[in-house]
């Protein structure tokens, strides 16, 4: 088993484009990658004995005052590692699942870089390849809601706080609409971005909802009162789940409900369109933590890995920034 | 919502073993005596709905708060009246965050814990500046049939128990007497260079145990003693505690036969699983994989203060 780095330019490419066709994968495919510089953006295969592709991931690099760094790229859940298992017995798929993890650590090492941290999909529950070559396994969280529910029960599984929220917009004569208008969804993350100081990455947003979103792949509402746009949720659509990518909302014209009514929205869609799951993407930030949590979702864990190298460390420790 | 200590061990008991199992029980508990520090977690003055135990240490003049040894996790558990998903989860992050905020205030030098594979919600001690760091066990299904359960086997595992059994190996049921098995698991303890805790392990063997909660397998090849399993088992599940081969006897396949004997006879006390309890040492890690047993992780928050942490981080990287 190996890992090899695959660009437009590569053999390989054709066959990884039609891999990622068939087994759905968003946040590996063309399509998605071409939100990033390209410069910053990789994906890898991962080749069994006879070169067939079995799996595939993807990463951002970047660099930061000379330190070469690897992260999740922003805006994807995780590193979208897929593979093909082709154990058919208990003991067989654990050490297949072991073996290809420990090939992907070593790919990762070999790359000499100064800071990893990666988000694992939450299907990866065995960290353990990473754990022995000294990388660090922490615990993240999501909210997934289990679209099987009924509308009713989806409903009565919101905290009561959301159901009022719901029902205050309603009755506050909010409407609340799916729309492809990337320029009104990007007004309104960007100006949650700026009330929150965050000016990263909007490239990125940009890219997303003005070049990757399209009514198949995504989908937007926003929340009106008179006319006026007050907020708006963004969640893009992978395989059988609908993730919650980004929202926003303008603060000169708020209301309490218009959030949480794009939000309830998007999952009856998500619902409506035969997904199973409906995915907040989850937060560590307490507040945000909580807001997802108000949901009804199921709490579902997920891995990161890290790796820091010693002087990386001091510089963040000085940074007062301690992702360990 | 109260935390609090309790002195009387029935009243928490009433509640940790239907939740816990034998880890809850107040015979395992016993084998702490009053080392163990017992907290529960009351609803209101007078209405408990969970709790947890954990040790308080001294080593070189600090303070560690740990699990007991031979004890999984510290026993964590609560009974919740939600029945909204939401006021579930509100009701779980308030618990652990009050759990947690009573190990913090305890202001340890070191705390390592670990909690029961159930309680996967560990964000407010992600918050409270812990290092929550999965860890691992493999678990059998032992509702399947024995024949099922064998075939799921790694081929290697298989082979080395032929192989065993063809050497002359020969596996009994609780052959030997407490005080016998007290001595051969310290002595394999030693020579793994593990830690002993000598008091813990006597009164595992010689006071805890009963045919009603546990049962020990042992090897033997030309009458003398090769190997032994002492497993301890409540209604549901069967743990693997403690296991260990003579190694100057220079035979394979020891342990795999005990560990094959072991699951065929929690099977047959009718508990529905076998929990191997877990390692992160790849070489253990692996014997217990050959099982095709199912991989389930289960947290540790750890935390330290700033220069044993310093310290921490090259000798337990893995939680550091």
């Amino acid at each position: 088993m190996k890992v090899e780095q695959v660009n437009k330019n590569s053999a390989l490419y054709p066959k990884l484009q039609a891999f990622v066709v068939k087994h759905q994968l968003v946040f590996n495919s063309a399509v998605w990658l071409k939100n990033y510089p390209e410069e910053t953006i990789f994906q890898c295969v991962i080749l069994n004995k006879n070169n067939d592709i079995i799996g595939c991931f993807i990463y951002y690099q970047f660099k930061k005052l000379n330190f070469k760094c690897i992260i999740t790229p922003p805006f994807s859940p995780n590193v979208d590692l897929f593979f093909v298992n082709p154990s058919e017995s208990i003991v067989g798929s654990n050490s297949f699942h072991k073996d290809l993890l420990n090939t992907v650590a070593d790919y990762f090492d070999g790359l000499n870089v100064s800071y990893i941290n990666m988000n694992l999909p939450d299907k990866i529950i065995d960290t353990q390849p990473f754990i022995w070559k000294q990388y660090l396994s922490r615990n993240r969280y999501s909210y997934l809601i289990d679209l099987s529910k009924t509308k009713d029960q989806l409903w009565d599984s919101l905290a009561t706080e959301k159901r009022k929220s719901v029902n205050k917009a309603l009755k506050d004569g909010l409407e609340i609409k799916e729309v492809i208008n990337p320029e009104l969804v990007y007004s309104l993350v960007c100006k949650s971005l700026e009330r929150n100081e965050l000016t990263k990455n909007r490239n990125i947003i940009r890219n997303i909802l003005f070049s990757f979103a399209t009514h198949e792949n995504s989908m937007a509402f926003v929340a009106y009162h008179q006319g006026l746009p007050l907020g708006a949720t963004f969640c893009v659509i992978s395989a059988n789940k609908a993730i919650y990518l980004f929202g926003g909302f303008d603060s000169e014209n708020k209301h309490h409900g218009a959030g949480v009514s794009c939000m309830w929205h998007s999952i009856l869609k998500a619902k409506e369109l035969g997904l199973e799951m409906f995915d907040f993407e989850g937060s560590m930030n307490p507040a945000i933590e909580r807001y997802y949590r108000e949901f009804g979702g199921n709490l579902t864990p997920y891995f990161n890995v890290q790796k820091v190298s010693f002087a990386m460390k001091i510089l963040l420790a000085l940074k007062q920034h301690n992702p360990i | 919502m109260i935390l609090k200590v309790i002195h009387n061990r029935d009243e928490f008991c009433r509640l940790s073993e239907p939740a816990l199992g034998v880890f809850g029980s107040r015979e395992w508990l016993a084998v702490y005596g009053d080392t163990i520090t017992i907290v529960g977690i009351y609803k209101d003055e007078l209405q408990l709905i969970g709790g947890f135990y954990f040790l308080n240490t001294k080593k070189y003049g600090f303070n560690f708060l740990k699990l007991p040894p031979y004890t999984p996790h510290c026993g964590l558990f609560f009974h919740s009246e939600s029945k909204n998903k939401s006021s579930y989860h509100n009701f779980s992050k308030e618990v652990i965050s009050e759990v947690c905020s009573y190990f913090s205030e305890i202001s340890a030098a070191l705390t390592i814990l670990a909690f029961p594979s159930n309680i996967i919600d560990l964000q407010p001690f992600i918050w409270g500046k812990y290092k929550v760091v999965p860890n691992y066990t493999y678990r059998i299904d032992l509702r399947n049939p024995l024949e099922t359960i064998k075939s799921n086997f790694d081929p290697k595992t298989r082979n080395v128990i032929n192989k065993a059994t063809k050497d002359g190996v020969v596996v009994y049921e609780s052959k030997i007497t407490g005080n016998e098995l007290f001595t051969f698991f310290k002595n394999t303890l030693i020579s793994a260079g593990a830690n002993v805790y000598e008091d813990f392990l006597r009164k595992i063997f010689l006071e805890f145990s009963t045919p009603s909660n546990s049962f020990s397998v042992q090897a033997f090849k030309n009458q003398k003693l090769v190997g032994a399993v002492f497993c301890i088992y409540d209604k549901t599940s069967c743990y693997y505690l403690l296991g260990g081969v003579d190694k100057a006897a220079g035979i394979q396949g020891i342990n795999a036969m005990l560990v094959t004997k072991s699951i065929e006879k929690a099977a047959e006390l009718g508990c529905t699983i076998f929990d191997f309890e877990g390692s992160m040492l790849k070489g253990v890690e692996k014997f217990f994989r050959g099982f095709g047993a199912e991989l389930v992780p289960f947290y540790t928050a750890n935390k330290a203060k700033l220069p044993i942490e310093i310290l921490l981080k090259f000798k337990k990287r893995e939680l550091f």
